[in-house]
């Protein structure tokens, strides 16, 4: 294969796997944070916007995961030349 | 008949976004074909002009203006909230005594005075910063040059002083002609037209270095914007971040003085150790491992701080240039109205991871 070509291919799985992989571990953390919020307000809906401040924070967190890997495909397919 | 509205509304509204994905207009007496596309896509800021003066700080500026202007009309209508009702003022005493009573005192109590200047300055900030994404010429208004060597070039057509990229692509092997169908003075319009008075592509190319080896106007052209929301280029929230990060630690020394670097160099858990009061492994690895471990995590919120916000707005630029491509008229509408929640969300995450990590400095000398 010509070096360019493998580039290209390298560049596409390379970002495809880094975008799509790294989303699976902050999904499900995301999808926890929910979880335990909702289970809380659910017995005690008292502390319902204390609990919003902090699942956003939490989901926060869990979402710059997979933001950092979502950033790491974009300069894979944007900015590395290689 | 509500129901039979929205349909036929739905309908025309697409019917119209796949007409107008691409289309043919006459120019310089040749038929220009148009279509939708995905601009090229940059990661750093690109500049406009002189070397230091990017998009992205031309859009900082204008930012800092919008809120300035907000701000000082909002302090002139407090002199007379108690006589009359300035509704802008009252607007702005809302806007943060909302933050500053829900989301400061509750995380700092008596230190959310101190906080809250940056905080909520922070937030003001990014909010409005990714408002910006929602004007429209955001990223599609600019500066026209020869495509550097690195992005694609497009055809572009000169309509009377102002240039139209069409969305073709040129294919640099073959040139501008055999790309597009028509050659790059007829884009100019100089076979038409009586003179170019304004500034051309090739004109451009001459005066002015591009901006990376960019001279042949055979490769098409390629767009600078004027404006790029601050927040999508590294540089600016990276900044954001380092100012955070110095007023975190500010604060945890200002609370706690000397005492606030007994978190990195573990002093009670070596002496502990030392003494024989734990396990003795087990304290030497504690008086060892945490501190540099505590140091590391606090450089690592400079990345985390700088890479959240980027990694937001720079995915919702390309997702809003990817849905436009797809369906121009309804599609992006929703994209749009994500891109808003996440302006704000984002801004209220900063404020508060900038607050909670506050609390955490200054907290620490009191258990």
């Amino acid at each position: 294969m010509e070096p360019e070509a493998s580039l290209v291919l390298g560049k596409a799985i390379g970002a495809g796997i880094a975008g799509g992989a790294g989303m699976i571990g902050p999904g499900i953390g995301i999808g926890l944070a929910g979880l335990g919020a909702l289970i809380s307000i659910g017995r005690n809906p008292e502390v319902t916007s204390t609990l919003q401040t902090y699942m956003i924070l939490v989901i926060a967190f869990a979402e710059s995961l997979a933001i950092f890997a979502l950033v790491i495909a974009f300069l894979l397919l944007f900015a590395f030349t290689g | 008949m509500k129901g039979l509205k929205f349909l036929i509304i739905l309908g025309l509204s697409i019917a119209a976004g796949i007409l107008l994905s691409s289309f043919t207009l006459t120019i310089n007496g040749v038929n220009v074909p148009f279509k939708t596309f995905i601009p090229n896509i940059v990661v750093p800021s690109e500049p406009l002009g002189p070397d230091w003066f990017h998009n992205t700080l031309l859009t900082t500026l204008i930012v800092d203006a919008v809120i300035i202007v907000l701000a000082i009309l909002g302090a002139r209508g407090l002199r007379n909230t108690l006589t009359g009702t300035n509704w802008f003022a009252r607007a702005w005493e809302t806007f943060v005594e909302y933050l500053y009573n829900n989301y400061l005192v509750p995380t700092l109590g008596s230190r959310a005075k101190v906080v809250a200047p940056i905080a909520i300055s922070a937030f003001t900030f990014i909010m409005i910063a990714g408002f910006f994404e929602l004007l429209p010429g955001h990223e599609s208004i600019g500066k026209i040059e020869a495509a550097p060597a690195n992005l694609r070039g497009f055809c572009a057509v000169n309509a009377g002083g102002v240039w139209l990229i069409t969305g073709y692509e040129v294919d640099k092997a073959k040139g501008f002609k055999e790309s597009c169908g028509y050659s790059l003075e007829q884009a100019e319009g100089k076979v038409a037209a009586s003179g170019d008075k304004l500034a051309s592509l090739t004109s451009d190319v001459s005066a002015a270095p591009a901006r990376a080896g960019g001279t042949d106007p055979n490769a098409g052209a390629a767009l600078i914007p004027f404006l790029r929301r601050p927040t999508s280029s590294l540089s600016t929230t990276l900044a954001l971040a380092v100012i955070a990060f110095l007023f975190i630690e500010i604060q945890g020394i200002r609370a706690n003085g000397i005492h606030y670097f007994s978190r990195f160099i573990q002093v009670d858990a070596w002496r502990r150790a030392q003494q024989g009061m734990m396990q003795g492994l087990i304290g030497n690895i504690q008086a060892g491992l945490v501190g540099p471990l505590e140091l590391i995590s606090e450089f690592i919120r400079i990345v985390s701080f700088s890479f959240r916000l980027f990694g937001n707005m720079f995915a919702g630029t390309v997702l809003v240039f990817v849905m436009t491509s797809i369906l121009p008229v309804l599609l992006p509408t929703v994209f749009y109205g994500l891109e808003f929640a996440i302006a704000v969300i984002q801004a209220f995450v900063f404020m508060m991871l900038v607050t909670v990590f506050t609390a955490l400095a200054v907290a620490h000398g009191e258990h």
